[in-house]
């Protein structure tokens, strides 16, 4: 049976004993709040509408005893069901109506600093805004995905992902996972690491079971294998005070970068001189955060809204200034401080690095800026130059009328880099969506080899009109571990309330898989669901079968929604249709 | 803005990105995981529609024809104290309108006949009858006033008119700040009158409700009366009629007046040297932003372009368009009121300025789900404790009173009041 929109009706008695786990006011299969489960962002690209499919429930478990007593229930009815921490992405939803849908909004405490070995023991509600507020005041610090301080440390920790700008300091999501506790896709709880045996979380291997690996791999389960109801994570130091006080009022913050830390973007003259410095200054160790973002979301960051970016950008100038790296300094003292800005200055010498932006003006910088700006005119010519220079003045002298000393970029990138506060204006306020594509983690020169391709290849979408305009490089990505390997993708803007886009996004993506396939440039950060694993599995040992024998055994009854984790014989399907040369719907 | 459908908001609606930003303040004003909220609503009921953005995705839905109203479609448009939180973190980075959004769901429903919710009928009949929100004879308005020698607007020239508002003239445990606030004006030197039984409810709640019409008839009333004074300024001391005043009447009619909010008036008083404060308050003090007052308090402006699309999918506007993203909001004259008064120690908490947490009074929360705003107040009230102050200073009678229920509930030994009532004892002053 099914509803108008043609939702399958969970039985009464079902329903009855889902809100019995969760409490009355805690589950709905109100229509109108189903959708804003269904409504996603990317949705378009992936089934080509707004909305993914409407669950048939949505129940908000407030413990893990709740998610297991779900976990059974839909076991024994056999009913699909997927949990999400903040909810956000298409892949927290399924292309199906029906879902049992487990909002984990409620369960959203800190559990325990442990400032001595530190690590942070988190439910799925944590986000990284708030586990970074209570860490700083004990003199710590978490990792951020790029994605934001908006997202669910735990989400991010077990199952989606893991790249953030701090990565060179502050590592990738994964690495950083120090023992979970799992409702299995059973219903089982498992906790996992040395929380099982001494009651500490410091290691998620041994003595308990260490199923690290296993429940994530590269690009974790996204929902496919259960539900993890908490989790430690690694702290990194925070040589930082307390809490970063701001002045004046939204959409305009300002702040005193506090002592002995800085901020700065470098410019190269090409690819070649930003792999070098990248790679010189992760061997460094110096850098609390590095990572490259292209100019057009830099732009965005620092204007207030998409006309005032549009002002600046127009002209032509900035799209030419595109081998830039942003590093975020913080040492302990003085005298560290004084050696990793030396460091970081012989290396810019090296690699013929300008400080276009910079939080310590000195002549160094002045001189830099200058040299800069000349060497971006001199790429972008005259006409260019000319067209840009008034805009920019304008702009300039704004910021001096609104009392902006000339560090004041430096500021907000300094903010935008430890609070990461600012991805939405520099992807969504653009055109309302994005994609994302490349993205390997591999080594620091195949990074830069993505970034050269996704840019060739975007520019040829955005000819077609599919893409926003944004100069074409929008590669982002950084260096993790003291740049032992990186990440660069190229993101994508596009309207997606506009039919051009809707149509034609998924073209970009299906060339960049392609191109990383054809010129060995690594696995994709899209090698997710079904579709995806046959594009890459047959060039990377058939890796599918064991993904899916994992989820297999984990998972027989295949109800822990595996839409953008693998199901075998999906999968294989498309393998086979590919080795027949066949082209196959990359949607899901 | 008025009179727009669901449909002139389908490309926002469309293109929220279900973020959740809009769930916390700007993201670097989080100061503690404690009050890291700062949606009453989504607080309180935790499902996404309950959002900012949940009720763009919900406006969506209705539009597009994927759901239908229902009690419970309703509960997520009504409890909502419309604090327009929401609209300020996510304009911190977005271009979009959600606040717009969800007063055009509001009246979507008033138009659909679907609302006003039964508990908020008696307070718009009480508006059309009487012309009060309080469902009090017109003749009591002026009673608050009956021992005051105060000039009558309506009878002789004044510079200055106090608009007292519903709340202020009716209800008899807040009307000693409307005394106050007179007598205090008059101490300074303003030249201040007020209309008595003659003035009318500024219309606010209609207008949060979403009774345009009603809203709409009750502003060009006022307008036209207030226009015929020929007044300098209006002053109100209630943020709510305050806000309304301020920025929605420019969209029903255009004004010979200024709007002022007392707070703004005592500041350049006090800096004037025409309040000169004797007596010390003694008190450690924290201060709560009404959010009529604060991000809610930036005149709208009608924009009636078109959007634009640059660089393929950049979207502009046509002719540029002035978001309110909260910037220009009162925050700064309560603060140095307070400042100014001898022995006050002011301590903020952790949500302030355009990212306060609301009271929970607002947008008919309070007659409708008093449980929903009660249970908001209590977290004001919390917050207000964690600072260690002993009074919560307000500037709104809404505010005020939610808050007092909340501390009185909590059973904590705070004390709310009004800035107005601190800046008489300031002078030395009996209060009210
Ligand atoms: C704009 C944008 C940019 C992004 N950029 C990055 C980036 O730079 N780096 C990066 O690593 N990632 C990025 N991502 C993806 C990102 O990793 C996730 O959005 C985020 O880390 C996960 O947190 P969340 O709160 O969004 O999770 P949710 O949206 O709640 O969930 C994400 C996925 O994890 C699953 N999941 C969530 N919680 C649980 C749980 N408790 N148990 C089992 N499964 C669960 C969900 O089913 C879903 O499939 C980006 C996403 C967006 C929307
Ligand atoms: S309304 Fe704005 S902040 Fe909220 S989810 Fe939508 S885009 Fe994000
Ligand atoms: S107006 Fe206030 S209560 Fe309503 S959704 Fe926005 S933040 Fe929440």
């Amino acid at each position: 049976m099914t509803t108008t929109t043609g939702t399958p009706i969970l039985r009464d008695e079902v329903y009855a004993e889902l809100a019995g786990i969760v409490g009355e006011e805690n589950a709905t299969r109100e229509p109108a709040i189903l959708d804003t489960y269904a409504f996603q962002y990317i949705a378009e690209i992936v089934v080509g509408d707004s909305y993914m499919g409407r669950p048939g429930v949505v129940v908000l478990p407030g413990s893990a005893e709740e998610v297991q007593a779900i976990v059974r229930l839909c076991n024994r009815e056999g009913l699909k069901y997927k949990a999400v921490s903040t909810g956000w992405g298409a892949y927290g939803a399924a292309p199906e109506d029906g879902l049992v849908q487990l909002d984990l909004r409620r369960m959203n405490r800190i559990v325990e600093i442990d400032t001595r070995n530190m690590y942070a023991v988190v439910e799925p509600y944590v986000v990284g805004t708030t586990l970074q507020a209570e860490a700083m005041k004990v003199g710590l610090n978490t990792h951020i995905v790029g994605a934001g301080a908006n997202t669910s440390v735990l989400a991010s920790a077990t199952s989606v992902m893991g790249q953030g700008t701090t990565g060179v300091s502050t590592g990738f999501s994964n690495r950083n996972l120090l023992g979970f506790e799992w409702v299995m896709p059973d219903g089982e709880l498992l906790r996992v690491g040395s929380f099982e045996d001494s009651g500490e979380w410091f290691t998620g291997d041994g003595p308990g079971p260490s199923l690290r690996g296993l429940i994530r791999g590269f690009a974790g389960a996204f929902g496919g294998l259960g539900v993890f109801t908490k989790c430690a994570v690694k702290l990194y130091p925070w040589y930082g005070p307390a809490r970063l006080e701001l002045r004046g009022v939204s959409p305009d913050y300002d702040l005193d970068i506090p002592e002995n830390h800085a901020a700065y973007i470098i410019d190269f003259p090409g690819w070649e001189e930003m792999k070098d410095f990248g790679n010189m200054v992760g061997e460094a160790e110096i850098a609390f955060s590095m990572c490259h973002n292209a100019p057009a979301p830099a732009i965005a960051s620092m204007t207030d809204s998409n006309l005032s970016f549009y002002e600046l950008w127009k002209g032509g100038l900035f799209a030419n200034m595109k081998h830039t790296l942003e590093v975020v300094i913080t040492a302990r003292d003085a005298e560290e401080f004084a050696y990793q800005e030396g460091v970081l200055r012989d290396i810019e010498k090296r690699c013929r690095g300008r400080e276009i932006v910079s939080s310590h003006y000195d002549l160094h910088y002045f001189a830099d800026l200058v040299l800069g700006l000349a060497r971006g005119m001199r790429k972008a010519g005259l006409r260019t130059t000319a067209r840009s220079a008034l805009p920019i003045l304008r702009f300039v002298l704004e910021a001096l009328r609104k009392g902006r000393t000339p560090d004041a970029f430096a500021k907000t990138l300094y903010l935008a880099l430890v609070k990461q506060n600012l991805q939405a204006r520099g992807i969504f306020r653009f055109g309302g969506s994005f994609w994302t594509s490349m993205g390997a983690l591999t080594s620091w020169d195949c990074c830069i080899e993505n970034a050269k391709e996704g840019e060739r290849i975007k520019r040829s979408w955005i000819e077609k009109g599919v893409l926003m305009d944004d100069g074409a490089e929008n590669a982002w990505g950084g260096l993790y571990e003291s740049g032992c390997y990186g990440h660069l993708e190229e993101l994508a803007v596009y309207d997606q309330s506009d039919p051009v886009c809707k149509e034609g996004g998924i073209g970009f993506v299906v060339d960049t898989v392609k191109a990383t396939i054809e010129k060995h440039l690594a696995f994709s950060l899209n090698a997710v669901g079904d579709p995806m694993h046959a594009a890459y599995s047959p060039h990377v040992f058939y890796y599918h079968r064991h993904l899916a024998g994992i989820k297999e055994e984990f998972d027989p009854g295949a109800l822990s929604d595996a839409t953008f984790y693998i199901d075998r014989e999906g999968t294989e399907e498309f393998i086979r249709a590919l080795e027949a040369g066949e082209e196959i719907d990359m949607r899901l | 803005m008025l009179g727009r459908a669901l449909a002139d908001y389908e490309k926002d609606m469309t293109r929220c990105a279900r973020c959740s930003l809009c769930k916390w303040p700007p993201l670097a004003q989080v100061k503690s995981i404690r009050f890291s909220q700062v949606c009453p609503a989504i607080s309180r009921y935790n499902f996404h529609a309950y959002s900012g953005g949940g009720k763009m995705i919900v406006g969506l839905s209705k539009l597009k024809g994927r759901v239908d109203y229902s009690e419970e479609m309703l509960n997520v448009i009504y409890r909502c104290s419309v604090c327009g939180a929401c609209d300020i973190s996510c304009k911190y980075s977005r271009d979009l309108e959600p606040l717009e959004v969800l007063h055009t769901l509001r009246a979507t429903c008033v138009r659909d006949g679907v609302a006003p919710l039964p508990a908020h009928r008696p307070i718009l009949d009480s508006m059309r009858n009487y012309d009060n929100v309080w469902m009090q004879p017109r003749k009591k308005r002026g009673s608050w006033a009956r021992k005051l020698e105060v000039k009558d607007a309506a009878e002789q020239p004044v510079d200055t008119l106090y608009f007292v508002g519903c709340t202020y003239a009716l209800r008899p445990e807040l009307s000693g700040v409307a005394r106050t606030t007179v007598r205090v004006l008059q101490d300074a030197g303003v030249d201040v009158g007020i209309l008595g039984e003659e003035e009318l409810c500024c219309g606010s709640p209609a207008y949060t409700i979403g009774d345009e019409e009603l809203f709409v008839e009750n502003a060009r009333r006022n307008i036209e009366m207030l226009n015929s004074l020929g007044v300098r300024r209006v002053v109100a001391s209630c943020a709510g009629c305050y806000g309304v005043l301020k920025t929605k009447y420019p969209l029903v009619a255009p004004a010979n007046f200024q709007v002022l909010n007392v707070t703004e008036l005592l500041a350049e008083l006090i800096e004037q040297g025409r309040l000169v404060f004797t007596n010390p308050i003694g008190r450690s003090v924290t201060y709560h932003d009404p959010c009529h007052l604060g991000r809610q308090s930036e005149t709208r402006k009608e924009w009636n372009g078109t959007e634009r699309k640059v660089l393929n999918h950049l979207v502009i506007q046509d002719p540029p368009k002035e978001f309110n993203r909260g910037t220009y909001g009162v925050y700064e004259a309560p603060r140095r009121v307070l400042a100014a008064l001898p022995g006050v120690e002011l301590t903020e908490m952790e949500r302030i300025r355009e990212y306060s947490f609301c009271c929970g009074s607002g947008g008919g929360a309070k007659s409708a789900f008093p449980e929903f705003a009660l249970a908001t107040a209590r977290e004001r009230v919390e917050e207000a404790e964690n600072t260690g102050a002993e009074l919560v200073a307000t500037a709104c009678p809404w505010c005020e009173s939610n808050i007092s229920e909340g501390i009185a509930d909590a059973g904590s030994r705070l004390e709310c009041a009004s800035l107005i009532e601190l800046v008489a004892k300031g002078l030395g002053g009996d209060v009210s």
